[in-house]
Formats: C-alpha cells, structure tokens, sequence
C-alpha cells in the first residue's frame, strides 16, 4: 500500500514542471507570434523598394534609346530600332513565372491579352482614361537586369520591360504618331517601364519625356523628363 | 518491545523529514523559484519590450512609406503644360502647409507639402477669364478630356491648381461641377486669371509635426490641401526635413536657332519685348532676368539650398502677388527626412540620463527610432 502511495504522489513534479513549461512556452510563443511578422513585413517594403527600383531602371533604359534619336515621328508606331532587347518578342520564364510580352503589351493597351482592336484600345477605363487617346503601347526595352548588371541581377533576379507611347495631350489627335512641329504635343512621348520579379512580382513606372529642343526646328538632341511616376496598383 | 518494534516500523515508514532535510529541500526549492523568477521576469519584460518595439518598427515604416510615395511622385502626373506645372514652372516640393485662399509660401521647419496629379487625372484651360472674387471656373474641353466621366474627371471635393506660364499659382477646391464643364469652387478667387491659364487637379498633401503636451513628444500628421490634419504616426521625436539644391544654378536651353527652349528649373521667361508680369521688366520674370547682351541669367540664389533661403524672395510671380513662392523653391532636387518615434509606454523609453550615456539602469528600454531617407522628387528622378 505504501509502495502504491509512494508511486502515485511521484508524477506531482512532473506534473508542476509540465506546468511551468506550458506557462513559460505560453509567454514565449505570445513574444514570438507578436514579433515574428515584423521581419516579413520590413522584407515586403524592402522587396517593393527594389521592384520599383528595377522598374526606373527599364525607364531609364528607353529614355537613353530614345534619347538618341533626333526623330520621334514614328516611335509611336513602332518602327523604332532599340538595343536593350533579348530577341524576338515571345513568352520568357521570370522566377518559374511566365512573362508573355505580347500579352503584357495588349493588357496595358486594351486591358486583355488578346489581340487589341481600336473598340477595346479606345475604351475608357481609370487605367485608360483618354480614351481614342489611350497609348498604344509599342515594346521597346525587354532583357533581364543581370544581362545589363550581373551584380544587380543577383540582388534582382528581374525581368526589364519598357514600353513607348504618344502622350494622351498630343495635339494632333493621332495615337500612332508625334505631333508634327509647331503643334501641341511635338516631341513628347509617354514611357512605361516594369520589372517583373518572381511569383509575379511587378513594379512599373511612368514617365512624360520630351525633347529639350522641341519648339525650335532644330533638335538640339538630349531628353528631358517632364513627369516620373510609380504608376499605382491595381491601375495597368 | 513489540512496542519498540512498531514505533521503529512506523518511523521508518511514516516519519516526516528531519530539520537538516527541510532546510535542504526549502533551498533548493527556493533556487528553483528563484531561477524560474529571474527567468519569468526576463521574459515578462520582453513580452512587454518586443511587442512595443515592433510596434515602434512600424510605426516608423509607416510614416515613411507615406513620405516617400508622396516625395516621389510629387509633380508627376501633369500632361498639360508640363514645363509650367509643379516640378518644373513650379515648385513641387514646399516647406510649408498649403493656405486657402492667398497662399505665401513660407520657410517652415518641420512642415513638407508635396503635389502631384494622379495618373489620369482631370486637366483643362479657362476658357474664359476669371477675375477675383469669382467663385466659378468655365473651362475649356481638352481633346484629351478624360472620357471617363463627361466632367472631364473634375468632381465635387477635389482640389486644382491653376496656374500659368509665369509662376502664378493658387489652389482651390471644387464645391460642384456643371455643364458644360464649369467649376464652381468652395471660395473666391483672391485674384484675377486670363483665358488660358491650366487647371489641374491635384492631390497636395501637407505634412507636420503637431506636439502633443501630455506626451511631451508629437504626432506627425498629414492634410489634404487645405484640410484638417489627420495623425499618420504617433511619439514621434523628430521630423526634420534638409533641403538640398540642384548642383549649378538653372539654366534656360537655347536652340541652335536661337529660340528660346525649357528651363531647366522655375518658370520660362517671356520672349525679349514681352511682358509677362508687371512687376518685372520686358523679357524677364521672376525666376530670370537678362545679362547685357540679352541673356537670359537665373535670378534666384546660386549657394547650397538652406529652410532659411526660401523665405527671403526673389517671388514668384512677384512680391505682389496674393500667393508667392521664393524662387529658389525651383532649384530643390533633393530632400533628406529625418523621422524618429519613441515607444508608446513611457516606461519603455530611455531615460534621459540614457540619452546623455550616463548610464543605462537596470530596467529594460527600447531606444528611439530614427530613419533618415534621402528623397527625389518625382519630376527630377529621371533627371534633366
């Protein structure tokens, strides 16, 4: 009978240990719980920072082609020969994410991937709001940062697109081409440039460029950026 | 001695601890409570430490994700008339908060008021001149009128800026829009405008930092315009702003053909003859004046930008007029923000002794947290 006692009153400690722990454990989950998002979301706004970063970067890019050029007259449709290019335009493998650059091009056109037509490009939206006057969006920057930086390629394994336009206030009315000189909107382009990182990370930026020499006959060659902007989400 | 024998049997078996074991066993107990206090109090003070200091992380996170999407978009946004609007013609970067009605634009500390105009945002030109006292706007249709809302995108509470070629500038705010595409604004015109002048609507959001005297520390806060001012971030210690110029003084670009082009900072001058501003002579403005041989030669201050180098002139448009700005304004190219928060609870922070590294204490604080950014305002990140 003693013996019996003996055993059953042995499990006290253990049960006051188990106690001890669970309050301790208790404690120290509630501190980690509490401070364990933090490291994420400092490492969300880092990622950000570097996506938007990137996205200047592509902006950049076809400012500098663009900048190299006397005659805008035909950028906006296109026929505009750019260096910072990775072949032929088709669908690329981003951070086991596919990036098809035809359809990112239609999305920021018309809002589908499909094939845009003049009804869906014209069509009014927050994204789109200028209507006939919307930029037809013509590819004219896309290769991988690490093809430009290898070093930055490593902190941003992204993927460089940028996109040319006419400016929505041309004076001309023609979406496809730059206003002839001595009108309104002469020398002035619209760019898009976007990073597209892994999982589907994308930043982009907009920029309203010009020629610094524009009102004049003469082009004095250069480029001046009239607006810069990180273009907002959930706008395309 | 069966007696004997079972008081023996009982002692054994039954008897309680001697005073030599009591002692032992109530040490050690009181080791283990006490390595457990010691331990539970370290842990009680960093449930309540760690939480705070988060808590200080993002707070300060916060208050800077707001500053820099603000300081980077600022004077972006503007398709019509870019080179006469905020970033270029205007300042797009201002120490002080905006004003309604009349707005003098001071030298602040502490006080950032940053423009910009969303992407699609609603731009037009009077058509017709607007002269003070008028509390109504008839503009113009643009081709480029966004076709999203037949006001053009102009609505009722939004703020515009209307400004011209010369640096003249106020800011309003919409009561309501009528057809064709008239606004009628929420106070009148403290002065005259011709037909032609850009109305554009704008988000300018002004930041400052408003003590709190039960704290001792202070909130920094964020209005629209001319609005009341909403917290962004509590316990703040510091919101310091250094404004840094652009290397070289502006410049006015001349074509091989000798026409005029853009400046590279504050408003264009008018053409040798014209007047643009009566304060200023023919061909010049407030931010350029001309050399002997016709020159254009900027007019504003050439030194490191200082707070204290934007309240002494030269104005713009001109020292007369309702709302100004110091023309060195232009040149800011960049501005360094210092943002520091404290804890919540007073008993985290440090002691001042601690401050001073007199000494730390022995209780458990969190120090304050202090963030500087460098900034570029939206119209210069991609530079000239």
């Amino acid at each position: 009978m003693t013996n019996r006692i003996a055993r059953t009153e042995h499990g006290f400690g253990l049960v006051s240990v188990l106690i001890w722990l669970s309050l301790l454990g208790t404690l120290a989950l509630g501190v980690a719980l509490a401070t364990s998002a933090e490291a994420p979301a400092a490492g969300a706004l880092h990622e950000k920072l570097k996506m938007t970063r990137a996205a200047e970067s592509a902006v950049a890019l076809a400012v500098a082609v663009l900048a190299q050029h006397p005659d805008w007259t035909s950028v906006p449709a296109g026929a505009f020969p750019s260096t910072f290019t990775d072949g032929p335009v088709g669908a690329r493998l981003v951070g086991g994410a596919v990036v098809d650059l035809a359809a990112e091009t239609n999305l920021r056109t018309c809002g589908r991937a499909s094939l845009c037509d003049d009804m869906a490009t014209s069509a009014s939206s927050p994204a789109r709001p200028w209507g006939v006057r919307n930029p037809r969006w013509r590819l004219l920057v896309h290769q991988p940062l690490t093809a430009l930086d290898a070093t930055a390629g490593v902190v941003c394994p992204c993927y460089l697109v940028a996109w040319v336009a006419d400016d929505p206030a041309d004076a001309d009315g023609d979406p496809g081409h730059d206003a002839p000189p001595g009108a309104g909107g002469h020398g002035v382009l619209l760019v898009r440039g976007a990073a597209f990182g892994g999982l589907g990370a994308l930043a982009e930026v907009e920029a309203l460029v010009a020629q610094p020499c524009r009102r004049s006959a003469l082009p004095c060659g250069g480029i001046r950026v009239q607006s810069w902007g990180a273009v907002s989400d959930g706008v395309p | 001695m069966t007696l004997r024998t079972d008081t023996l049997v009982r002692a054994r078996g039954e008897m309680g601890v001697t005073l030599v074991e009591l002692l032992v066993a109530v040490t050690l107990l009181s080791l283990a409570l006490a390595t457990v206090a010691v331990l539970a109090t370290a842990v009680l003070a960093g449930f309540e430490a760690d939480p705070a200091a988060a808590d200080e992380q993002q707070r300060v996170r916060s208050g800077v994700n707001a500053l820099v999407d603000d300081v980077q978009r600022a004077g972006s946004g503007f398709i019509q008339a870019p080179d006469d609007g905020p970033g270029a013609g205007l300042p797009s970067l201002l120490p002080d908060a905006v004003s309604g009605g009349p707005w003098v634009v001071r030298a602040v500390p502490h006080a950032l008021t940053t423009v910009q105009g969303r992407r699609g945002a609603a731009h037009a030109t009077l058509r017709t001149p607007a002269t003070a006292g008028d509390q109504w706007l008839q503009l113009g249709r643009p081709a480029y009128c966004s076709a999203v809302s037949v006001t053009c995108g102009f609505a009722a509470g939004d703020d515009v800026m209307i400004f011209d070629a010369h640096g003249r500038f106020a800011i309003a705010a919409i009561r309501q829009v009528a057809p064709p595409l008239d606004l009628e604004l929420t106070a009148p015109l403290a002065e005259s405008w011709r037909a032609g002048a850009s109305v554009s609507s704008i988000v300018a959001h002004g930041y400052g930092l408003r003590p709190d005297p039960v704290t001792g520390l202070g909130q920094l806060v964020r209005s629209l315009a001319a609005g009341p001012a909403s917290p962004v971030i509590d316990f703040v210690t510091r919101f310091d702003i250094d404004w840094h110029a652009a290397v070289g003084v502006p410049v006015l670009r001349v074509a091989p053909d000798g026409t005029l082009e853009d400046a590279t900072a504050g408003p264009r001058p008018p053409m040798p003859g014209v007047v643009s501003e009566t304060a200023w002579p023919a061909g010049e403005n407030c931010a350029y004046t001309r050399d002997a041989a016709g020159a254009p030669a900027w007019r504003g201050g050439a030194g490191p930008a200082s707070l204290g180098a934007f309240g002494d002139g030269p104005w713009c448009p001109s020292a007369g007029a309702p709302s100004r700005w110091d023309v060195d304004l232009a040149r800011v190219a960049r501005v360094t923000i210092t943002l520091g928060v404290a804890v919540a609870s007073a008993r985290l922070r440090p002691p001042l002794s601690v401050l001073r590294g007199a000494g730390n204490g022995s209780a458990r604080v969190v120090p304050d947290l202090v963030v500087v950014t460098d900034l570029i305002p939206g119209r210069l990140n991609g530079g000239q």
